[in-house]
């Protein structure tokens, strides 16, 4: 006689499910693309070789560049990893040797984006782009929509069928996502309590923010702030929807319904801080697209039943709604 | 790594289908991976290092955390002195003027160097740096600002307004260092 399984048993489905199931190779694939894509359009013009002429006196190694023993480059060596950082990024993006392209532009991008905070105080603004890049490396992101695959067919190879491998990269970079917001609300919990939300701390900000010489980040696009620092009831109402929206975020790991709500809720968050607030998310917010699940998107645009033009193999569903 | 299997055609949702977990070594690479970004996650939470100072690439995230202590804000912030009409200050707070350190992350390096042991021969350096490279990326036509001939930098305070009325006015401003051309 079968006994019925227990909670353990459960939970180790549970988990496997939400790593190994199988998944599209062609959602991935878009995820790289468009990831990439974003990555290169924001590095394409930043110059990192003008670190390597200020003055020591702004050199403070962080200390992962301290463990590691680097000194501060000359502008020649930067100019160098910026150029092969950048070939690498093309080539991730169109799926060019993706194994070795994804591993370069991993390592060079970490190298490049830590040594930002080498000269002044350390960020977190870019981390997340370090997490999404180094989690692409260890993927089979390339078995889709890219040259290699465009390679593999003429060499008359079927395309990939859903596997694990296209879905816990994805999954992965979800957990990094949920660790930023989660972090931020437990932060302002522990650093102001509920006073965070009962207070006028959220209005302090937005009336910094429009103080050219006092704010800390780049200018807010409006001056909208000023308007719901006014506005008591707005402020706070904006300050416990934010915490409540960070705090809750890690529910988008378990629950399907809440997720598109919550990820949604984030991406109006921080669009909302930028425009009253000015901080520049641009970085986060190309981790949106790991949210998407795009071989359905494709599917409806393209409206077609079956197969659809960028899923190749069995339709799967894709990332927002699956457990 | 091993191929994987091609399309068999059309399966239908797998929401509900357990994949075999991947084999051992495949499996020790990515729970490594997890395992590094939950740890380093987590140490980052419990650490609490203060925003400028965080265990990069990991965070506590402590960006805007801090309760308000009233309504003043009291920032270090750098002017250049005109060279056609030293009576005039510009504020050097673009990106433009100060690249290639951000302007958020100038402040922070600022703020540390000030700190300092050598505190005045560091700024010394760092204000000569900085009025040098704006001069030539001037000069190169990088930036739209102003000649200078010197940068100072003042310690500014106000109290903040819900209408920012007096956003270009400090109540309060201190020189605490400058450097000027020979």
């Amino acid at each position: 006689m079968r006994s019925e399984p227990g909670f353990g048993c459960a939970l180790r489905d549970r988990w496997r499910r939400f790593w190994f199931a199988p998944d599209s190779a062609a959602n991935l694939g878009f995820c790289r693309f468009a990831f990439f894509a974003l990555v290169l359009t924001m590095f394409v013009t930043r110059d990192f070789s003008a670190l390597g002429a200020l003055s020591p006196v702004f050199w403070k190694p962080i200390q992962l560049f301290a463990l590691l023993g680097l000194a501060q480059p000359s502008v020649g060596v930067l100019e160098v990893i910026q150029t092969i950082w950048r070939i690498a990024l093309v080539a991730s993006c169109l799926g060019a040797l993706t194994r070795v392209s994804t591993a370069v532009a991993f390592v060079l991008g970490t190298y490049l984006l830590g040594l930002l905070f080498c000269f002044g105080g350390l960020g977190h603004a870019k981390s997340i782009l370090v997490f999404a890049m180094g989690t692409l490396a260890l993927s089979r992101c390339g078995d889709s929509l890219s040259v290699d695959r465009w390679i593999r067919a003429r060499r008359g190879e079927p395309a990939p069928a859903p596997h694990f491998e296209y879905r816990w990269p994805i999954r992965l970079i979800w957990v990094a996502i949920t660790f930023v917001f989660f972090g931020a609300g437990i932060s302002k919990l522990r650093h102001a309590g509920l006073a965070w939300v009962t207070s006028n701390t959220l209005a302090y900000y937005l009336m910094q923010a429009n103080y050219p010489l006092g704010r800390p980040a780049a200018p807010p696009m409006n001056d909208w702030g000023l308007w719901l620092a006014r506005n008591t009831l707005a402020s706070r109402g904006l300050a416990a929807g934010s915490m409540l929206v960070e705090l809750a975020f890690p529910v988008v790991l378990f629950s399907r319904r809440l997720r598109g709500i919550l990820v949604a809720a984030a991406f109006l968050m921080q669009a909302g801080i930028a425009v009253v607030m000015g901080p520049d998310f641009s970085n986060f917010l190309v981790t949106y697209v790991f949210w998407i699940p795009w071989n359905r998107v494709a599917e409806r645009v393209l409206g077609r039943a079956g197969h659809s033009r960028l899923s190749p193999g069995p339709v799967v569903r894709g990332s927002m709604l699956s457990p | 790594m091993r191929d994987l299997p091609p399309a068999a055609g059309r399966l239908g949702s797998f929401d509900g289908a357990v994949a075999d977990p991947p084999a051992k070594p495949r499996r020790i690479v990515i729970y490594a991976a997890l395992l590094v970004l939950v740890g380093g996650s987590l140490v980052a939470i419990v650490r609490d290092d203060p925003y400028g100072k965080e265990l990069w690439p990991f965070s506590a995230y402590p960006m805007y955390s801090q309760p308000m202590r009233g309504w003043s804000a009291g920032p270090h912030r750098l002017f250049g002195v005109l060279r056609d009409d030293p009576t005039r200050e510009i504020p050097l707070i673009a990106g433009a003027y100060l690249y290639p350190i951000e302007h958020t992350r100038y402040y922070i390096a600022l703020a540390r160097i000030e700190r300092q042991k050598d505190r005045d021969a560091a700024l010394e350096a760092a204000l000569r740096d900085t009025l040098a490279r704006y001069e030539l990326r001037r000069i190169a036509g990088l930036h739209n600002g102003p000649p200078l001939r010197g940068i100072r930098l003042y310690a500014l305070k106000w109290r903040l307004d819900t209408s920012a009325h007096n956003r270009d006015r400090p109540d309060e401003r201190k020189l605490l260092y400058e450097v000027s051309t020979p």
